[in-house]
């Protein structure tokens, strides 16, 4: 069994920033104790980074350094401080299931399957993407329908090709992000469907994505039905308030409606809907927050208040003694 | 046509990888008759094997007496050793039969004095409050139950999967990608035409073609029985309740027509079907809206508090709906007209519906039979079953540590072993490991086993399917790998 006072699900964007705080808040108040041995760090990829790894866009960090960078910039800020910091990393690594006797089961080629004990669980596991298919569209099941996330990961990371005419689902600041990035990559964008009657995500991203290159916008609409054998062949557009069709041929289409808060782990805690105070929640998995920044300043307030109820405890306890 | 080399000799030729296919292939090559499967896909158990309700049914459906009474009793027994030995997951949750009123009540009670004839254990009928309290989520609407104990589930297409490796360990030979386009007869031997170039002998043939199964047998003979294909759709979803269903849930309804099912699947999901049509030629995989509506409205009249499930996803399967040529109107019944025999050896197994994945490896056996005494040999006491070779979770190498599919927590080992046996597809990683099941549907892991895939098989990314044909998972071309 590994023991670690402080656990952080999630090596993102918030648990980077909670490991760092916690540890520099933990160096001040227990000045001689190694700090970084007391937190351990579980992420699911091989490196730190979480989903900034995968945003080469730009528009991260305006707020926190007052500079225009892009995911992968803004998240080198925080990785190289990270590795140099000594808290434990364990990468690879799936937690699978917090329990109520401050234990976490996770699995990890380093680890193989274990609980580790923990004081105090901090959860930065982000968010995962409504699919498509929960809509349960009517229609033929083929191949070619991506979510923004899977999309991106795949172009950005792999460099892959993923089709040539677009149809984007869900006007978000993903849905734009991703309608820029097929066009960058000199693919067509045919249209992007919102269910509402505006257009959703940011004014800048609508301005930048979508104005400058237009891409046209349907709005109080959603997809109906998906058509194709095989390979996507084309999509039904329809209208919720006239409930007028209009068929769309394309070979691609991104979903990118919604993102749901990824506290699997949790499930069999809180069962009155509370939490145990010796859980908490920051970053994305806390709530979808509409920028990074936002993101990394809630982590450094969790890290830092988990190493101050840390550090209360264990001072206490010397006292006691 | 290479007329030079010797066509190869089988003692019998399965066409059709689906799951009746490869348990005749299983119970054929246990008594050692030598067995080519013929599949026109890429892999095992692409077809009605892989949508369908799941159910290995208790036996109280069938008149007492008929052949599908007797192979599903049987087989509800005997099934579960087989999962155990091959590691096939297998839920024995039992089932309610559930009806709402007069007429309801009549069919419930119907089946409960066939079910005691027919010998189906533990049945029992229950009032109301006996199912509320074995079902405490039921509608408090339902006026009659009839339990049964050995009702179960399993993954169709693992079984199948299971039944395949097991063929192929004790000698069956697979050929995939081989549709069969002619049948001929010559110098004793059934002449097979494959793809329209290559041929193959058999003395002897199984067709278990599932939905074309009359067609294969037409290629021969012109079959007297036809299939009318329907459609049937389904729904999944991940109830979040506490009182979600536990047993598997049949309903009778007041209406006209069928009831749905509600299965506890054995991934923790709830499996709502079917809601059936006749099949679109064009498209005949597709779902509809009013389908998924009335699934999704069926399932919250049963059990109320299944209202504000997560919908997982919705599909479509296809049932071979037999009928006979010179009376389309007959209803058929029983398996005895289904199971059709030519004179020289050719065993057509057309229009096999509900109980056909329960009964699959009963039907095996029988059919192997039937062949022994076609080929003249003694019915000598099978092969054992090998047990299967398998990986530790969690516990051999680094890579069955990695989680890769998190909903399902599907570890790359376990997909890089899928691969191995036998996998050419995301969705044939799918049916041997469970990835992208869950609530994200694999956008996480999809890439992931596609690199995974290309690796295996030394082809560019960009020609990984999700599920054969063209249905690529990215545009043609080349694609990488991730770029660490």
């Amino acid at each position: 069994m590994i023991n670690s006072p402080i656990l952080i699900v999630g090596g993102g964007a918030a648990g980077m920033a909670a490991a760092l705080s916690a540890r520099k808040r933990l160096s001040e108040l227990l000045p001689g104790g190694e700090a970084g041995n007391c937190i351990t760090v579980l992420e699911r990829e091989s490196e730190p980074g979480g989903v900034l790894r995968q945003c080469v866009h730009h528009g991260f960090g305006l707020t926190r350094f007052s500079s225009d960078l892009t995911g992968m910039e803004y998240m080198q800020r925080f990785a190289g401080p990270f590795a140099a910091s000594g808290i434990s990393f364990l990468p690879d690594t799936s937690a699978l299931e917090a329990y109520p006797d401050k234990t976490l089961l996770a699995v990890g080629p380093k680890t193989g399957r274990c609980r580790i004990h923990f004081e105090h669980l901090i959860l930065a596991s982000g968010c995962y993407e409504r699919s498509f298919q929960s809509l349960t569209a009517a229609g033929t099941r083929p191949s070619g329908i991506y979510t923004a996330g899977e999309a991106q990961y795949l172009i950005n990371r792999c460099h892959a090709g993923i089709g040539e005419e677009a149809v984007i689902l869900g006007s978000g600041d993903m849905g734009q992000i991703l309608a820029r990035r097929m066009i960058l990559e000199g693919k067509k964008v045919l249209a992007v469907i919102e269910k509402n009657s505006v257009c959703g995500g940011l004014l800048k991203n609508r301005r930048d994505c979508l104005e400058k290159y237009r891409i046209p916008v349907i709005l109080s609409s959603t997809i109906a039905s998906v058509h194709g054998e095989g390979r996507l062949a084309g999509v039904t557009v329809r209208n919720i308030r006239t409930k007028e069709e209009k068929y769309i041929s394309c070979d691609t289409l991104i979903s990118a409606v919604g993102l749901i808060p990824e506290r699997r782990i949790l499930k069999g805690l809180g069962q009155d809907g509370r939490l145990p105070d010796w859980i908490s929640l920051c970053g994305n998995c806390h709530h979808v927050h509409k920028i990074v920044d936002s993101v990394t300043l809630q982590a450094e307030e969790t890290g830092k208040a988990a190493a101050e109820k840390l550090a209360f405890s264990v001072l206490s306890g010397l006292s006691k003694a | 046509m290479k007329k030079d080399l010797p066509i190869p000799l089988f003692d019998t030729a399965v066409i059709g990888g689906g799951l009746l296919g490869c348990f005749c292939a299983l119970n054929l090559s246990r008594r050692s008759v030598s067995t080519l499967l013929l599949e026109k896909r890429e892999d095992v158990c692409t077809g009605i094997s892989r949508a369908n309700t799941a159910v290995i049914y208790p036996g109280y459906d069938n008149h007492p007496g008929s052949l599908k009474t007797s192979l599903t009793l049987k087989a509800n027994r005997e099934l579960e050793e087989f999962c155990r030995k091959r590691e096939v997951a297998f839920l024995r949750c039992g089932s309610l039969l559930v009806s709402c009123g007069p007429k309801g009540d009549r069919t419930v009670e119907k089946k409960y004095r066939q079910g005691m004839e027919n010998g189906v254990p533990g049945l029992r009928l229950l009032p109301r409050q006996e199912l509320l309290c074995l079902e405490p989520g039921l509608t408090p609407q339902v006026t009659l139950g009839l339990y049964a104990p050995s009702t179960a589930t399993v993954h169709p297409w693992e079984l199948g999967i299971a039944a395949w490796e097991a063929a192929g360990e004790l000698g069956c030979e697979t050929r995939f990608c081989s549709e069969v386009t002619a049948i001929r007869r010559e110098e004793g031997y059934f002449c097979l035409e494959i793809n329209q170039n290559r041929l193959v002998r058999s003395r002897t043939i199984v067709n278990c073609a599932g939905i074309l199964a009359d067609r294969v047998q037409g290629l021969y003979r012109e079959p007297q029985i036809r299939i009318r294909p329907e459609l049937a759709e389904y729904l999944l979803l991940e109830p979040k309740v506490r009182h979600a269903p536990g047993h598997i849930i049949f309903s009778e309804t007041e209406e006209e027509g069928k009831g749905i099912t509600l299965v506890p699947t054995v991934n923790g999901k709830l499996l709502a079907g079917a809601v059936s049509r006749p099949a679109n030629a064009e498209s005949p995989l597709a779902t509809s809206f009013a389908g998924c509506e009335k699934l999704y409205r069926e399932s919250e009249r049963l059990f109320p508090g299944l209202s504000g499930s997560t919908r997982v996803r919705s599909f479509a399967g296809l049932r071979p709906n037999p009928y006979r040529t010179d009376s389309p109107r007959m209803r058929l019944c029983g398996l005895e007209p289904l199971v059709t025999e030519t004179e020289n050896g050719m065993i057509s197994l057309i229009g096999i519906k509900t109980p056909g994945l329960t009964c699959a490896d009963e039907l095996g056996k029988l059919i192997s039979c039937r062949i022994l005494e076609f080929l003249d040999r003694g019915n000598a006491e099978p092969k054992e079953l090998p047990p299967r070779r398998r990986y530790r979770k969690y516990l051999d190498g680094p890579e069955y540590r990695r989680i890769l599919c998190r909903c399902e927590q599907v570890t790359e080992g376990e997909i890089r072993d899928a691969i191995q046996r036998g996998a050419v597809t995301l969705d044939g990683v799918k049916r041997r490991t469970g990835s992208g099941m869950g609530l994200c549907q694999g956008s996480y892991c999809s890439a992931k086993i596609a690199a995974l895939l290309a690796e295996h098989l030394s082809v560019p990314c960009g020609q990984i399917t999700k599920d054969g044909g063209n249905s690529c998972y990215l545009a043609h071309g080349p694609g990488g790998t991730e770029d660490d």
